[in-house]
C-alpha cells in the first residue's frame, strides 16, 4: 500500500522539479517581453495593402516598445502558407502574423489546411476595406437599387471579374447574388490589377475587387461604382450603395486586417501586444495611412476579432457550399 | 512642345543633389540585387521600401525605379558569365552571352549588354513620353482572348528559335506546359499535382526552377569532363568589343529597342516575351543564323536591349492607368500611394512634378548605370579567373541563398536541386532547357486566358479570332508564316 | 559513372518523357475534364499528357534512327559529389542552421573537387561566414539560425 501511495507523490515531485525551470523563465519572459527582435510575418508579397499596414505598424510599435518588429513577407497559396508558419511557430511571442481575413475565413473552404480558429489567437484588428462592384460609365443603372433590379431581370447575362475562387471578393459577391436570387458569370483573375485592366478594356462587364485600383477611374469618370460589400456607405464613393440601404445589411463581407499569434502564447504577452498595437493603430499617422489606401479604421480587440473570424468563417462556408466550391483532396 | 518644357522642369527636379543621390543609390542597389541570382528587382525594392517612407514622393519613386531598371541591367551579368539567369528576362541572354564568355569574349559581351541596356532604356523613356496614352489603350484592348492567342504564338516562336531538333523542342515545351499546371487551378481552386504540398499551391517557384535548370546544371556539366573547356580569361583589351562585333550589335540593339518597347504592352510577361521575340527576329535576319547558340553577338545584343526597353513601357500601365502590369511596378504603386499620390488617368494633371521628375530621373539613371557598369565589367570578368574548384562551390552557395531568400522555404531548395539534376541529364543528351522554362512561364497564362475567354464568350470559340487585338496578332502571324513559306518555296531560305 | 552512346541517352530521355506523359494522364483522371464549352481543370493536363507521350516516343524513335554513336558518360564522380553535397547542405540547412552548414558545405565541396583540405579550409570558412554576415546582417535576408541562438 505504502509503496503504491508513495510512487505518485515521488513522481509529482519530479514533475514539478522538471517543469519549474521551464516555468520560471517563462514568467520572466512575459514580464520583460520583448527582449529580442520580433518577427512579424506577412503572408503576402511586398507591396500590397497588408504589407504597407504591417510595415507602418511595425515601425510605430518598434518605437513604442524599444525593440525591433521585423516584417517578413511569406507570400504564397493565398496567404495560407505564411499563416501556417505563424500557427506552427513557437508560442513565445517572437513570431506573430499580420494577416488579412482571407487565409482565415475563405481559404479553409477550398484548401485542406493545418489550422482552425483554435490554432491561433486573434490579438486585435485594425479596420476594413469594402469590396466594390463597378460598371463602366455607360451602364444602364445609376444607383445600387437600379443595379440590383437590372441584375435580377437579366440573370447570367453579365460577367464580373474577381480575385479568384479562393478569394474573398468572389464569395462576398456570390453571397449577395445568391440573396437577390440572380446569377452573374464569374471571371476570376490573378488580382485586382488584372481585373481592372480587363474591365477598363471592356472585356468584362463589372469590376469586382478592392477600391484603390478603380478609384482613379471613378474620379476620371470612366467607371462608376454602384455597390459596396460593406453594410455602410463609403464617403469616398458617394454613388455606391452600402448593403444596409439595399436591405442586404446582414450579407456584409469585407476585407479586414489584424494581428494573430500562435494559440498557446502567454496571455500576458498577448494583452501587452493588444495594448501596443491598438495604440499604434489608433494614432493619427496610421489612420491617415489607412485612409489613403481606401480603408476604414475600426480597431477591434482580441475578443471581438476572434468572434468576427468565427462568424465570417461560418457564413462564407454556407456560400461556398451553395456555389459548389468544395475542399478537394490535394 | 509643352511636354518638353515639363521634362526640363522634371530634369531640374531629378538633378537636385538629394534626388541624384537617391537615383544613384537605387541604381547601385539594383545592380547588386540583379547580379545576385534569386534576388531580383522585386526583393530589392521590397527591402528598401520602408526607407522611402521618410522621403518625399518624388524621391521615393526615383530611388525605387532606379532599383527596378538597375536590376534589369545587372541581371545580364551572371547570365553571361555563369549561365545563371539573374531574373526571368535574361534567360535568352544565357544562350549566346555565355557562349561568348566561353570563347573569351566575356568582357565584350558585358560591354555590349551594358550599351544595349542603355540604348533600350533611353528609347523606352522617349516612347513613354510620346506614346504613353496610345500604348495604354493598346494594352487595354488585349483581353483574355487576345492574350491566349498571343501566348500560343509566343510558344510557337519559342519552338521556332530553338536550335535543336523540332521534336525534342516540342517535347520540352509540352513538359513545361505540364509543369505550368501544377498548383491550385486559378479558375476552380481545384488542386492539381500538388501531392498534398501547400508549397505547390501557386506552382513551382520560378526562381528555383530557373537557377536549377540553368545554373546548377551548368556547373554540373562543367565539372563533368576531365578536359573542361574553361572560359578563357580575357586580357584588358578584350574587354572592348571588336569593330566587327560593334557592327553586328548596333542594328540588333536598335531593333531590340523597338521590339522591347512594343512588346511592353504584353500583360504580365512583357519583359520575357520581348527578349525571345527579339532573338527570333535577329536569328531570322542574320546572315549567319547557324551562329546562334554559338555566341552570336546579335543574339545577345537584341534581347538584352529589348528587356531593358520594356522597363519604360512597364511604367505606362502604372502611371497612366494606375494598374501595375508586373509585380515590380506594384511596389512602385504602393510607394506612391503611401505618399498620397494615386497614379492613374489624373496623375499627369494632379502630380505633374512626380511624373516628370520620375521620367527625367530615368534618363539620368540610365546614364549613371552605364558609367557604373562599364568599370565593373573588368571586375566581373576577373572573377572568372577563380579556379572552378572554388568558383563552383561559391556560386552554389549564392544560388542556395538566392532561392531561400524568395520564400524562406527548403522546399524550393529541393526544387532547385532536382531541377539541377534533371537539367544536367536533359542537356547532356541534347534537350534544350530554355523552351522548358519559357513554357512554364507562358503556359500558366495560356491556359487561364483560354478558359477565361471561353467563360466570357459563354463557350463560343470564335472569340479567339474576334476583336481587334486578336486579329492584329493573328494577321502578323499569318503574314510572317506566309512570307516564310513563300521564301522557302522560292529557295531563299538561308539555312538554320 | 556509366559510359554509353549519345543516342542511347537521347532515347532514354525520350522514353522517360513518354513515361511522365503517361503518369500525367493517369493523375489527370482524378480531375474534372469539363465540357468543350467550359473546359475544367483536367482538360489541359489530359491533352498535354497525351502530347507528351507521343512526342517522347517520337524523340526516342528519332534518336534510334539517327544513331549518334558519340561516346557519352553519365554520373561522373565530380558531378555526383557536387549534387550529393548540395543535397546534404539543403537537408541540414534548417535544422542545423546556415552559419554551421555553409562553411562545412564549402570546405567539403572544395576538397571533393580536388582543391585540397588546406585550401578548402582557408577559403571555405571565411567565405561561408562572410556570406552569412553580408546577407543575414547587412542585406537583411533572414537565413535559418538552426542550433545557434542568433
Amino acid at each position: 500500500m505504502t509503496g503504491t501511495n508513495r510512487s505518485p507523490l515521488w513522481l509529482t515531485a519530479l514533475a514539478v522539479l522538471a517543469v519549474a525551470p521551464a516555468l520560471v523563465p517563462g514568467a520572466a519572459t512575459a514580464q520583460t517581453y520583448p527582449t529580442r527582435p520580433v518577427s512579424l510575418i506577412v503572408p503576402a508579397p511586398p507591396g500590397g495593402g497588408t504589407d504597407i499596414f504591417a510595415r507602418q505598424l511595425a515601425e510605430l510599435v518598434s518605437t513604442a516598445v524599444g525593440q525591433r518588429f521585423v516584417v517578413e513577407n511569406r507570400g504564397g497559396a493565398g496567404g495560407t502558407l505564411g499563416t501556417t508558419q505563424v500557427v506552427a511557430a513557437q508560442p513565445d511571442g517572437y513570431t506573430l502574423g499580420f494577416i488579412w481575413n482571407s487565409p482565415l475565413t475563405t481559404s479553409p473552404h477550398s484548401l485542406t489546411l493545418a489550422y482552425t480558429p483554435d490554432s491561433y489567437r486573434a490579438v486585435m484588428s485594425i479596420g476594413f476595406s469594402s469590396y466594390v462592384l463597378c460598371a463602366r460609365a455607360d451602364f444602364p443603372a445609376a444607383t445600387g437599387a437600379e443595379l440590383v433590379a437590372h441584375l435580377k431581370a437579366n440573370p447570367s447575362r453579365y460577367t464580373y471579374g474577381n480575385d479568384g475562387v479562393g478569394g474573398t471578393m468572389r464569395l462576398a459577391a456570390e453571397r449577395i447574388f445568391r440573396r437577390i436570387d440572380t446569377r452573374v458569370r464569374s471571371v476570376p483573375f490573378a488580382g485586382a490589377g488584372e481585373t481592372a485592366r480587363a474591365f477598363l478594356g471592356g472585356h468584362i462587364d463589372f469590376y469586382g475587387g478592392s477600391l484603390p485600383p478603380i478609384l482613379p477611374h471613378v474620379q476620371a469618370g470612366t467607371a462608376k461604382c454602384l455597390m459596396l460589400t460593406s453594410a455602410d456607405a463609403n464617403p469616398a464613393l458617394p454613388q455606391a450603395a452600402g448593403l444596409q440601404s439595399l436591405g442586404l445589411g446582414e450579407e456584409e463581407t469585407v476585407l479586414w486586417w489584424g494581428l494573430i499569434a500562435p494559440a498557446r502564447t502567454n496571455p500576458q504577452i498577448l494583452s501587452r501586444l493588444e495594448a501596443v498595437f491598438t495604440e499604434a493603430a489608433r494614432s493619427d499617422a496610421f489612420r491617415q495611412i489607412m485612409e489613403r489606401q481606401g480603408a476604414t479604421p475600426r480597431v477591434l480587440g482580441a475578443e471581438a476579432t476572434q468572434r468576427l473570424i468565427r462568424s465570417e468563417l461560418a457564413a462564407l462556408g454556407t456560400v461556398a457550399q451553395a456555389i459548389g466550391l468544395q475542399r478537394q483532396a490535394q | 512642345m509643352q511636354s518638353f518644357s515639363l521634362l526640363l522642369d522634371g530634369l531640374a527636379t531629378a538633378i537636385t543633389p538629394t534626388n541624384l543621390l537617391l537615383c544613384f543609390v537605387g541604381c547601385l542597389w539594383g545592380t547588386a540585387v540583379g547580379v545576385l541570382p534569386g534576388l531580383g528587382p522585386l526583393a530589392g525594392m521590397a527591402l528598401l521600401l520602408p526607407l522611402t517612407y521618410s522621403l518625399d514622393p518624388t524621391g521615393a519613386v526615383i530611388m525605387l525605379a532606379g532599383i527596378f531598371y538597375g536590376a534589369m541591367y545587372g541581371g545580364s551579368t551572371t547570365s553571361i558569365l555563369l549561365r545563371i539567369p539573374g531574373e526571368a528576362a535574361s534567360i535568352i541572354t544565357c544562350i549566346d552571352g555565355h557562349e561568348m564568355a566561353r570563347r573569351g569574349r566575356g568582357g565584350a559581351a558585358l560591354t555590349i549588354a551594358a550599351f544595349g541596356s542603355f540604348v533600350g532604356g533611353t528609347v523606352s523613356i522617349l516612347g513613354l513620353m510620346v506614346a504613353a496614352p496610345l500604348l495604354a489603350n493598346a494594352m487595354l484592348a488585349i483581353g483574355p482572348a487576345a492574350e491566349a492567342v498571343l501566348m500560343a504564338m509566343a510558344l510557337l516562336v519559342v519552338a521556332a528559335v530553338s536550335s535543336g531538333p523540332a521534336v525534342k523542342t516540342l517535347a520540352m515545351i509540352t513538359l513545361g506546359l505540364v509543369f505550368a499546371t501544377i498548383g491550385l487551378d486559378q479558375l476552380t481552386a481545384f488542386p492539381r499535382f500538388m501531392f498534398g504540398r501547400l508549397e505547390l499551391a501557386e506552382g513551382m517557384s520560378f526562381v528555383a526552377l530557373a537557377i536549377g535548370l540553368f545554373g546548377v546544371s551548368e556547373l554540373l556539366l562543367s565539372l563533368d569532363d576531365a578536359i573542361t573547356e574553361r572560359p578563357r580569361t580575357p586580357r584588358l583589351v578584350d574587354l572592348l568589343p571588336t569593330r566587327a562585333e560593334v557592327r553586328e550589335a548596333a542594328p540588333a540593339t536598335l531593333r531590340g529597342s523597338l521590339i522591347g518597347f512594343a512588346f511592353g504592352i504584353v500583360p504580365g510577361v512583357s519583359h520575357i516575351v520581348s527578349t525571345f521575340a527579339s532573338y527570333a527576329v535577329e536569328k531570322r535576319l542574320s546572315r549567319h543564323p547557324e551562329r546562334f547558340g554559338q555566341g552570336a553577338v546579335a543574339g545577345l545584343a537584341g534581347p538584352e536591349t529589348a528587356n531593358n526597353a520594356t522597363t519604360g513601357s512597364a511604367m505606362i500601365p502604372l502611371l497612366v492607368l494606375g494598374i501595375p502590369a508586373i509585380p515590380s511596378t506594384a511596389i512602385l504603386l504602393s510607394a506612391l500611394q503611401i505618399h498620397g499620390v494615386q497614379p492613374g488617368p489624373l496623375m499627369l494633371s494632379e502630380h505633374p512634378g512626380v511624373f516628370w521628375g520620375l521620367v527625367a530621373s530615368m534618363y539620368v539613371g540610365n546614364l549613371l548605370l552605364l558609367v557604373l557598369n562599364l568599370p565593373l565589367v573588368g571586375l566581373f570578368v576577373a572573377l572568372l579567373r577563380t579556379p572552378m574548384t572554388v568558383l563552383a562551390p561559391a556560386v552554389l552557395l549564392i544560388c542556395v541563398i538566392g532561392v531561400f531568400s524568395v520564400s524562406a522555404s527548403t522546399f524550393d531548395l529541393w526544387v532547385m536541386v532536382t531541377a539541377g539534376a534533371a537539367g544536367y541529364g536533359l542537356r547532356k543528351f541534347g534537350y534544350d532547357v530554355a523552351p522548358l522554362l519559357l513554357a512554364i512561364v507562358l503556359g500558366d497564362r495560356l491556359e487561364v486566358s483560354v478558359r477565361r475567354a471561353l467563360t466570357i464568350s459563354d463557350g463560343d470559340y470564335s472569340t479567339f479570332v474576334q476583336g481587334p487585338a486578336a486579329q492584329v496578332f493573328l494577321g502578323i502571324f499569318v503574314l510572317v508564316g506566309a512570307l516564310q513559306l513563300g521564301a522557302r518555296a522560292l529557295g531563299w531560305r538561308r539555312g538554320g | 559513372m556509366r559510359s554509353l552512346h549519345q543516342w542511347q541517352g537521347d532515347a532514354a530521355v525520350g522514353g522517360l518523357l513518354a513515361a511522365v506523359g503517361a503518369l500525367v494522364i493517369h493523375l489527370a483522371q482524378a480531375l474534372p475534364v469539363g465540357t468543350w464549352r467550359e473546359p475544367g481543370p483536367g482538360a489541359q493536363p489530359l491533352v498535354l499528357g497525351v502530347a507528351l507521350v507521343v512526342l517522347g516516343l517520337l524523340a526516342a524513335l528519332r534518336a534510334w534512327r539517327v544513331r549518334d554513336a558519340t561516346a557519352a558518360t553519365i554520373g561522373e564522380p565530380r558531378a555526383v559529389a557536387t549534387l550529393g553535397l548540395l543535397g546534404g547542405f539543403v537537408l541540414l540547412l534548417e535544422p542545423v542552421g546556415f552559419l554551421l552548414t555553409a562553411p562545412a558545405f564549402l570546405i567539403a565541396l572544395i576538397a571533393a573537387l580536388g582543391g585540397g583540405w588546406r585550401r578548402a579550409a582557408l577559403i571555405g570558412l571565411p567565405l561561408g561566414l562572410g556570406a552569412w554576415a553580408v546577407f543575414d546582417r547587412v542585406l537583411g535576408v533572414p537565413l535559418p539560425p538552426g542550433l545557434l541562438p542568433l
